[in-house]
């Protein structure tokens, strides 16, 4: 069955035979499986690499399914986690490769276990906060990452190789508060993502199997003129993150903090500590504060034009709220205060 | 153009979000800038009015430079902002 699947890359004549079985003994890590996330995990799973592991803290919206190729209409009726929701498709398209989903908030303190036995990681995420954590996290644990930024109708992608290329500090800077546009207020579209979504799994195939060449620019691609520039990337001598310094990985996290999601336009809500939060306990309590929608995995609460959605670590997406500090309020109104 | 000793032109090409500063710029085409003569990096993205959390990357003729870099005639730079959408 192997050999029929996998009959016409096997015939690359650099990736043959040889190639397909470094795949298959190959495990990846994607973190955040939004548009990019789930667009390279959908070629890593059909390309046959032995296991996948989506890491991702979004549920499944209607305004993602123009780009988001994983996922349908039955998935945003459902409220489906997008880890969840990948997984069960990608098992249906390849169920060789061991889909690993985790539903979690990728910060400091969980990075480095989903992280340590993996050959390779793979950028999906939507913000430069988690992008220099796994920067830190790769470095320290020596795992070559590939950096994919998109929005509108261009992006970016590097290959970083620790102790062999630059990183991402070297050609970013440190992280600065303001992150400049995002795909929520410029908007995307989805044959973008697929661009360089393809690209970046190519550059995962081609690191993982041996054959070619990577990446070792930064890439930039535009669709409005389909123009390509391939930039020199060099290590930073005064880089701290390659000096061993990993002031995002060993970061204090406020007790609860809030950041506003590319992809669907909510602000989540995150406790630093993970809770384990009882949802039938929760949603008796909160009785008629509003319309309640629960399961063991997901609380939905809606009041008014807020919506929000509660996981059991306590983190939570709120939607039909703009400001941060009032969904903080929010937050301590309907969860804080009741979850005791 | 006869050039003036004090001063120097470059040409810029903008990307990515930074193109919609300049709408009347064709696609691909660089906008000829006169600096004085010694300005840096940090001048130019002055005088071009970018908000500066919207510039990440600056190349000069192919290397990536920082602010205080001394600019000289006819240097080739292209300017790109963070892309972290995804």
């Amino acid at each position: 069955m192997i050999e029929e699947r996998y009959q016409r890359q096997m015939l690359v004549s650099a990736f043959g035979r040889e190639g397909q079985e470094k795949l298959a003994a190959a495990t990846v890590l994607v973190v955040g499986c939004g548009a990019t996330g789930s667009n390279i995990a959908h070629w890593l799973v059909r390309a046959g690499v032995g296991r996948v592991r989506l890491a991702d803290r979004d549920i499944v919206k209607l305004s993602n399914l123009p780009r988001q190729m994983l996922f349908d209409e039955e998935d945003v009726r459902f409220r489906l986690p997008k880890a969840v929701a990948a997984a069960h498709r990608l098992r249906e398209l390849n169920s060789d490769v061991i889909v690993e989903p985790v539903v979690t908030n990728v910060q400091s303190s969980n990075i480095l276990s989903l992280m340590e036995d993996v050959d390779l990681v793979m950028d999906g995420t939507d913000n430069f906060a988690t992008r220099y954590l796994i920067n830190d996290a790769a470095l320290k644990l020596s795992k070559p990452w590939v950096y994919t930024g998109v929005l509108a109708t261009y992006g970016m992608t590097a290959t970083f190789v620790p102790g062999e290329t630059a990183c991402l500090r070297c050609l970013f800077g440190p992280l600065t508060e303001e992150e400049g546009p995002t795909c929520a207020t410029v908007g995307v579209l989805g044959p973008t993502v697929g661009i360089l979504a393809a690209i970046a799994a190519g550059e995962a195939i081609k690191l993982l199997s041996g054959f070619g060449k990577r990446n070792e620019q930064l890439l930039y691609f535009d669709l409005r003129d389909l123009s390509v520039e391939k930039l020199p990337i060099a290590p930073d001598p005064e880089c701290p993150a390659c000096h061993g310094h990993y002031d995002y990985l060993e970061a204090v996290v406020p007790a609860l903090s809030t950041h506003v999601l590319c992809s669907g336009g909510g602000i989540q809500v995150k406790p630093e500590t993970q809770e384990h939060l009882d949802l039938t306990r929760l949603a008796q309590q909160l009785g008629e504060a509003g319309q309640i929608w629960y399961n063991q995995d997901i609380l939905q609460l809606q009041v008014g034009q807020v919506e929000m959605t509660l996981f059991p670590n306590g983190r939570a997406i709120l939607h039909g709220i703009t400001d941060e500090k009032a969904a903080l309020q929010w937050y301590h109104r309907y969860v804080t205060s009741r979850a005791t | 153009m006869m050039e003036d000793k004090q001063k120097i032109e470059v040409n810029v090409k903008l990307f990515a979000t930074l193109r919609d500063l300049y709408p009347h710029l064709g696609i691909g085409e660089a906008l000829p800038v006169e600096l004085e003569a010694g300005a840096t990096i940090a001048d130019l993205l002055r005088r071009l009015n970018l908000p500066r959390k919207e510039v990440k990357l600056v190349y000069v003729n192919g290397r990536l430079r920082h602010d205080d870099t001394v600019l000289q005639p006819r240097d080739e730079i292209g300017i790109f902002p963070p892309i972290a959408g995804g």
